[in-house]
């Protein structure tokens, strides 16, 4: 199936775009989605979306369409959905 | 029943005849106390903002002095004032826009020695630093005084705006139950991104205090000034929360 991606602030900085598609299994929950783009963009992007345990941090915020979810909900995903990351910001001063 | 004179009446005229506003929203405002901080990027727009609606009384902490970097984007900051405090070109700022209001300036960032009072004092908060540190501990102080707190934050062309309310919606502690490892004091910043997700969050500021209009309170939106894509999602509180999972 295809997921739509959206990647904000520090991860879009490291991945270098701020969308793409991509294909994966038709049973893939979202933790198998955070472990492809990691798998697909190395190591820096791990070090800033998972912990020590290989768990998505809990300051990254990942979106469901419009639904924000947490890691331990880890909600299959569906066909052409919309998926969004954001890495905290604090950008004030 | 609004009390506000011929003169309040004449200068926030124009915003007074929003439809469904009028007089009794606009002494709300006169009568609301704001606490902002910092007032650089984000927070000298938002408190000019607040100076101009007329907000009554605002409290706005920051420390340091005026540097050549920050004149890109803090907009209370002066070129021939480089070298002095900011929080004294932050006051003449909004005297000279607006010298109707009150004003407590205090020359230091939050920290732990002065958030509890500060925070005490607002009925909302805008949290504009540049620090989670400083933003975490604004927040526990809202939740713990029950107060309202605006979240506006970017970073490069991203940006985001949420409303906190204790007890209904995520505490920023539930977004942010650490602080973050990757987050750099210095960030890529335009004063026009900074300043335009100021001013969506003294808009918030102002429709909370004056229960105007629907806020972001439960949802957060994500605004990508790059490609101008705006998305408002929901948020969810943490039951686990250390800060606000005994409040309901």
């Amino acid at each position: 199936m295809k997921i739509h991606l959206t990647y904000m602030a520090q991860i879009k900085t490291i991945i270098g775009i701020g969308k793409e598609t991509v294909e994966i299994d038709d049973s893939a929950h979202a933790q198998d989605l955070i472990n492809l783009i990691c798998d697909k963009y190395g190591a820096d992007l791990e070090k800033l979306l998972l912990d020590d345990n290989k768990r998505l941090r809990r300051v990254i915020l990942l979106f469901l369409g419009d639904e924000q979810c947490f890691w331990d909900d880890n909600p299959a995903l569906t066909d052409q959905q919309q998926v969004t990351f954001m890495s905290p910001i604090a950008g004030g001063a | 029943m609004a009390d506000l004179t011929d003169h309040e009446l004449a200068r926030y005229e124009w915003q007074i005849d929003t439809p469904g506003f009028g007089p009794e929203r606009q002494q709300l405002l006169k009568d609301a106390t704001v606490l902002v901080s910092r007032v650089g990027g984000v927070g000298s727009v938002v408190a000019y903002e607040l100076a101009a609606a007329g907000i009554g009384n605002l409290i706005l902490a920051h420390g340091g002095n005026i540097k050549p970097s920050d004149l890109n984007r803090q907009l209370l900051m002066t070129h021939e004032a480089l070298g002095t405090p900011r929080i004294e070109s932050i006051e003449k700022r909004l005297k000279d826009l607006n010298p109707h209001i009150n004003l407590s300036c205090v020359n230091a960032n939050i920290n732990s020695d002065n958030a509890e009072e500060l925070v005490k004092q607002a009925d909302v908060v805008v949290d504009c630093a540049p620090l989670f540190e400083e933003r975490i501990l604004m927040n526990k102080y809202v939740v713990k005084y029950n107060k309202i707190l605006v979240e506006a934050a970017m970073y490069d062309m991203d940006a985001q705006v949420t409303t906190i309310v204790p007890g209904k919606t995520p505490c920023l502690n539930c977004l942010f139950p650490e602080i973050p490892p990757a987050w750099k004091r210095k960030f890529p910043v335009f004063g026009a991104t900074s300043g335009t997700i100021a001013c969506m969050g003294a808009l918030e500021a102002i429709k909370c205090i004056s229960n105007y209009g629907d806020t972001l309170a439960g949802k957060l939106l994500l605004c990508n000034f790059h490609d101008m894509e705006f998305t408002k999602v929901k948020i969810k509180r943490d039951p686990q929360c250390p800060v606000c999972k005994h409040i309901s």
